[in-house]
């Protein structure tokens, strides 16, 4: 019952937002047929007036007459293609990847894989000209083809950017540039007749009040609301012609004049007095109305979009492409001068409709960090936008979370959502998510090697409900703001058990007796004295718990300011980002934790070739917990980043550098300090010899910790030289020599190898192996390497 | 691992309060911070007989002194031995929350939150012999979530085989160890693509919170976009996951997209039209004898009408010429009109006004 009634909501709003957006191409279409009449009409007074020509002119002109006419009336095809489906592109991937880890020391629980095997097919359809964009990806697991569903990898997606673009194209390629500034300037037109409605309120409510206490009517000429006028001193001079002034600087003195030594009584009864009076108030009044007609005709011409359309009266290729570039003006222009079926004008307003597994990425509040499989789609009019989604958790990464019990217990097992919002002619950017998460995993697959592990869960059902507003501000400024309020708790089970247990227990879906079950977001992007601007606060909420983002941080409290400036005509970069967090864990705040994180990069382009980067960074780490003493920690980073160039000999040297130094100290649960600091540098050089690359790098990185294989001090060289080889497949080679000196484990001296060919144009291989031997082993582990690396892409199409 | 399971699962189960008929083992610190964690425990059973019966749970918290859950299992059989309390029990279970702000956390958010606690396992055998109970005590300590260093989010970096840092919880507790993986973020795909993909780069058992980049993964590829995170676990157990980050390799200057505009013709355009020129502006050129550079200049129309510096030298040929001069290293701004005047040797300056775009696409 309870998912019939989702289903039905999510249905009926459909239907509301599809006929809206029916009734408007409906009315569209009548003023099409409008327009076409009077252009009719004018262009076979055209024709008339050439009757002396020659009669193959006048066909032609005939011929150039119809044309646009045709376009029109009937409007222009915009898919030559009737296949009902047809097949654009079809590519496939294979990836494998061989590391030889015995010890564990690289792939830890994963050391007796062999290899990694994955594969990509895409696959682009059109059905009925809309490009749909298929993919089946498999890699997600360790051994998929042995346990992971097929379903999980496969995806079947509308490609609604790709669809516009096709639109965008065929228009341009079949639609007259006229014919373009046509549905132009109906636009233009459109937003003056509503000025015009207004302004025409306005001036017959005057009107009407005149005539009320007056009794006498007063005549405007009706053309005199057309704001698409320009001589307004014409209009002036209708309204209040010069004798008119006079006449009221005569009327005013005899008013004066017939005024004294009467009371209002009498002056009412005198009709020379109130006709005089009239005549003022009638001059007045028409002051007035050529105010509102002034003020209407610079709110006409101030209009941004109409000024906007009015600057595209160039007809080249660039202005119509970036007038086309906004859907509503494309949309303008199919509606007026193209031909689209029911189905592809409905998938035109369809931003979103994603099939199989796909990651769902609306906002923090609402979902993130997910993969879901199932449907996700979202339809968006110029005045409405309705969306839902419904699937199962497709997050589980078991290349991450082989061998391991996730605590982290946020993994749904199913969702529906939905989502109700503005449209894409609207200038704020709302929406309201409603999301409601299923627990029913009863699966306990503690101590598998092979995949990622789950505790059961007591089954429950969360909800959240997510509010979004985005306000644009003028053209540099933007402010969102994100509010969420999360709910639920585990359902009572279906056991029995005393009465008495039962009374204090909360099985609804909507009890709300937890504290803080709320999350916000508030962010202002902007520029402000050419200062790219950001500043953000982020509050959640104890009791907030949203299964859509697990990576939120319930308690934490958040605020952040990135700047960004350019100098020295761009050649100097300063950027800065600075953030302050707070995550209190209980709701007494016996436990808090305090981060504060500055970074300051600064950036100076010398020329196209030398350029350098100076970076800090710093972190500071502060907790105050329950029976504990507050400790404290830090991690610092700087970092130089410089790229130059030198010529010897003729021959030019690109090089880039980087200088780092980073230092952590933590405090350890138990006493002590972890510490770490490590001094790397690397160099890298290029250069061409012939048509061939040679490039040096040296590597050192001084460590502080060396028990770790992966973070020992070390030194490396490696010489590549990049070389073609001619014949078939343009196959380009790499061959890389190297010493390594790991600090405290082995000396290795190795070779990599790598080769890439293209192959008549539609495959692609990539192919690295190496091979590292140790010439002096102080711990065998990693001592010898051999690792593969393979990729094929092939496209079909 | 299995080792520290079974030592640790003996010193609990030694600590628990033993009553004669049976005795439960449930690893506090490991299992007690969430409320599915609580389905972890065995029971074991002295009697000799198998019982029917449920199993009652209270978790108290000892600091604020508040009961927080309480748990009721549906008529479990207890054979004889070692009994792992079975998952469909504990899913048909029945919870109450007290009325306190402890456990109003605990039922919205299934965590429980740090503190000291007391698991007062019971079972109450149908037969109406006698129950038995335990007692396990936890000291839940918070977890603060680790967070990824360098390379810093959204950064595009130079190094092909770049060092990657993270912070860990803090305080950090020697035993963790962490789990890597850094993937490639195809074209137009969202950073989730690490969930969905094989990785590059996977390193596992990480005792460190830097390491260098694997010198057996391939190199990364200079325009490519990559994803990475971080995982924190412990005794097996995943305690924390990094936010998903991502960062590109760029060492020059971006490979902007020339956008495919046709080349128009230079000529001064009537009635205050103007071009539009995306990122850069692109026109054909006569250049009718052995002019080597172009001359030209661009001025602002605004403020003053200050003439744009630095401008970059466009090479001539003699003949027929395709100029793009890319307006991206000037220091223009998006949307202002612009003047540029070029001067063809022996004929007048053509003058041309344009709108400077930025690509999107980049």
């Amino acid at each position: 019952m309870y998912k019939l009634l989702r289903s039905a909501l999510a249905l009926s709003a459909w239907f509301v937002v599809y006929n809206t957006n029916a009734q408007d191409t409906t009315q569209i279409r009548s003023s099409k047929v409008d327009s076409a009449s009077s252009v009719l009409k004018q262009q076979s007074k055209a024709v008339t007036s050439q009757l002396s020509a020659p009669v193959s002119s006048l066909k032609t002109t005939a011929k150039q007459a119809i044309a646009p006419l045709q376009q029109l009336n009937q409007g222009i095809n915009i898919f030559d293609n009737k296949k009902p489906i047809t097949v654009s592109h079809l590519s496939t991937e294979v990836d494998y990847n061989y590391f030889q880890d015995t010890s564990g020391m690289g792939l830890g629980v994963l050391q007796n894989m062999t290899g990694t095997f994955s594969y990509l097919i895409d696959y682009t359809v059109g059905i009925n000209n809309m490009p749909f964009a298929m993919t089946l990806r498999e890699g997600n697991g360790i051994n998929s083809m042995n346990y992971t569903p097929f379903k999980n990898f496969t995806q079947f997606n509308f490609d609604h950017e790709q669809y516009l673009q096709t639109l965008r194209s065929q228009v341009m390629a079949k639609v007259s540039p006229d014919a373009i500034m046509n549905s132009a300037l109906s636009r233009v037109k459109t937003i003056r007749m509503n000025y015009e409605q207004q302004l025409q309120g306005e001036i017959s409510h005057m009107q009407s009040d005149y005539t009320k206490q007056y009794n006498t009517p007063l005549p405007i000429p009706t053309d005199a609301k057309d704001l698409s006028a320009n001589d307004m001193s014409a209009l002036r001079n209708r309204l209040l012609p010069g004798s008119a002034v006079t006449q009221y600087q005569q009327n005013l003195s005899k008013l004066s004049y017939m005024s004294q030594g009467k009371d209002q009584k009498t002056l009412a009864a005198d009709s020379n007095y109130q006709k005089t009076l009239a005549e003022v108030k009638g001059y007045e009044t028409m002051e007035k109305v050529y105010d509102r007609i002034t003020f209407f005709k610079s709110k006409y011409e101030d209009n941004p979009l109409v000024k906007q359309l009015l600057s595209t009266s160039s007809y080249s290729p660039g202005a119509l492409k970036n007038y086309l570039s906004d859907p509503n003006h494309l949309s303008q222009v199919l509606d007026d001068q193209a031909s689209l079926n029911t189905i592809q004008k409905l998938f035109y307003n369809l931003k979103t409709l994603n099939l199989g597994q796909n990651s769902v990425n609306t906002n923090d509040m609402s979902m993130a960090n997910v993969v879901n499989t199932g449907v996700n789609g979202e339809f968006q009019n110029k005045s409405a936008s309705v969306g839902m989604i419904y699937g199962q958790n497709n997050s589980v990464n078991n290349w991450q979370q082989a061998g391991l019990t996730s605590s982290v217990t946020n993994e749904y097992s199913n969702l529906t959502g939905f989502k109700v919002g503005g449209g894409n002619g609207s200038q704020f950017d709302q929406s309201l998510s409603v999301n409601f998460f299923n627990f029913n995993n009863s699966v306990n697959s503690l101590g598998s090697n092979s995949g990622a592990s789950y505790l059961p869960v007591a089954p429950r059902q969360d909800g959240v409900i997510t509010l979004h507003f985005g306000m644009p501000i003028g053209a540099k400024h933007n402010v969102t703001l994100d509010v969420s309020k999360s709910f639920g708790s585990p359902n009572q089970g279906s056991s029995t058990d005393s009465s008495g247990s039962k009374s204090g227990s909360e099985g609804s879906l909507f009890s709300n007796s937890g504290k803080a079950n709320y999350a916000a977001t508030l962010n202002y992007t902007g520029e402000i004295y050419k200062t790219d601007i950001r500043v953000y606060l982020r509050k959640v909420g104890l009791g907030y718990n949203n299964p859509g983002n697990a990576l939120l941080h319930s308690g934490e409290s958040e605020m952040g300011l990135d700047l960004a400036r350019k100098f020295l005509s761009n050649r100097l970069t300063v950027k800065y980002a600075g953030d302050f967090k707070q995550q209190v864990f209980d709701p007494y705040s016996n436990f808090v934790y305090t981060s504060i994180g500055n970074k300051l990069s600064t950036g100076f382009k010398i020329d196209r070739n030398d350029k350098v980067t100076l970076t800090w960074q710093r972190t500071d780490y502060k907790t105050d917990f329950y029976g504990q003493s507050p400790m404290n920690g830090v991690n610092s980073r700087l970092q130089l980043d410089g790229a130059y160039r030198f010529i010897v000999d003729g021959k030019k040297i690109m090089n880039n550098i980087t200088l780092s130094r980073q230092t952590m100290n933590i405090p350890m649960t138990y006493g002590g300090e972890y510490s770490n600091t490590s001094v790397l540098f690397t160099n890298t050089s290029s250069m061409m010899l012939g048509k061939n690359l040679l490039s040096l790098t040296i590597l050192t990185n001084q460590s502080t910790n060396n028990n770790y294989f992966f973070n020992t001090s070390m030194f490396s060289a490696e010489m590549g030289y990049s070389y073609s080889v001619s014949g078939p497949g343009n196959l380009k080679m790499t061959t890389t020599p190297g010493y390594y000196d790991n600090q405290g484990w082995n000396t290795q001296l190795g070779i990599r190898q790598q080769m890439s060919a293209s192959l008549s144009g539609k495959m692609n291989v990539d192919l690295q192996f190496g091979y590292k031997k140790g010439i002096q082993v102080i711990q065998t582990a990693l001592a010898n390497q051999l690792f593969v690396s393979t990729s094929a892409h092939y496209t079909f199409k | 691992m299995l080792r520290y399971l079974i030592i640790t699962l003996l010193t609990v189960s030694m600590l628990g309060k033993v009553s004669g008929q049976g005795n439960f083992v449930f690893i506090g610190e490991v299992y007690g911070r969430t409320l599915d964690g609580l389905a972890n425990f065995q029971i074991q059973n002295f009697s000799g007989q198998a019982h029917q019966g449920k199993v009652y749970l209270t978790v108290k918290e000892n600091i604020s002194k508040n009961v927080v859950v309480n748990m009721v299992s549906p008529l479990i059989t207890l054979s004889q031995g070692n009994n792992q309390f079975p998952v469909s029990a504990y899913t048909g279970s029945s919870f109450s929350f007290p009325n306190n702000a402890m456990a109003a956390i605990v039922s919205q958010t299934r965590n429980f939150p740090p503190g000291e606690y007391t698991y007062t396992f019971r079972f109450q055998p149908n037969d109406k012999s006698d129950d038995f109970e335990s007692v396990v005590d936890a000291n839940i300590q918070p977890l603060v979530p680790i967070n990824l260093i360098s390379p810093a989010d959204q950064d595009k970096i130079c190094e092909k085989r770049p060092p990657l840092s993270w912070q860990p919880p803090v305080p950090y507790p020697p035993s963790m160890r962490f789990r890597l993986q850094l993937t490639e973020k195809k074209r137009g795909s969202d950073i989730e693509n690490l969930l969905m993909s094989a990785p590059l780069v996977l390193l596992d058992n990480i005792p460190s919170t830097t390491v260098s980049y694997p010198s057996y993964a391939p190199d990364l590829q200079e325009g490519h976009t990559y994803v990475w995170q971080v995982i924190a676990y412990q005794n097996g157990i995943i305690l924390s996951k990094s936010d998903i980050w991502e960062f590109t390799v760029q060492c020059s200057d971006s490979a902007k997209a020339n956008p495919n505009d046709s080349y128009r013709e230079l000529r001064e355009l009537v009635n205050g039209n103007y071009y539009y020129a995306t990122t850069y502006l692109k026109f054909s050129y006569q250049n009718h004898y052995n002019i080597r550079k172009l001359d030209y200049e661009i001025y602002e129309t605004e403020g003053g009408s200050k003439k744009i510096k630095n401008l970059p030298d466009i090479p001539l040929n003699p003949g027929h010429n395709k100029i793009d001069i890319d307006l991206s290293q000037l220091d223009l701004e998006e949307g202002k009109h612009y003047i540029i005047k070029v001067y063809p040797f022996n004929e007048p300056a053509v003058i041309v006004r344009f709108v400077y775009q930025e690509n999107s696409n980049q």
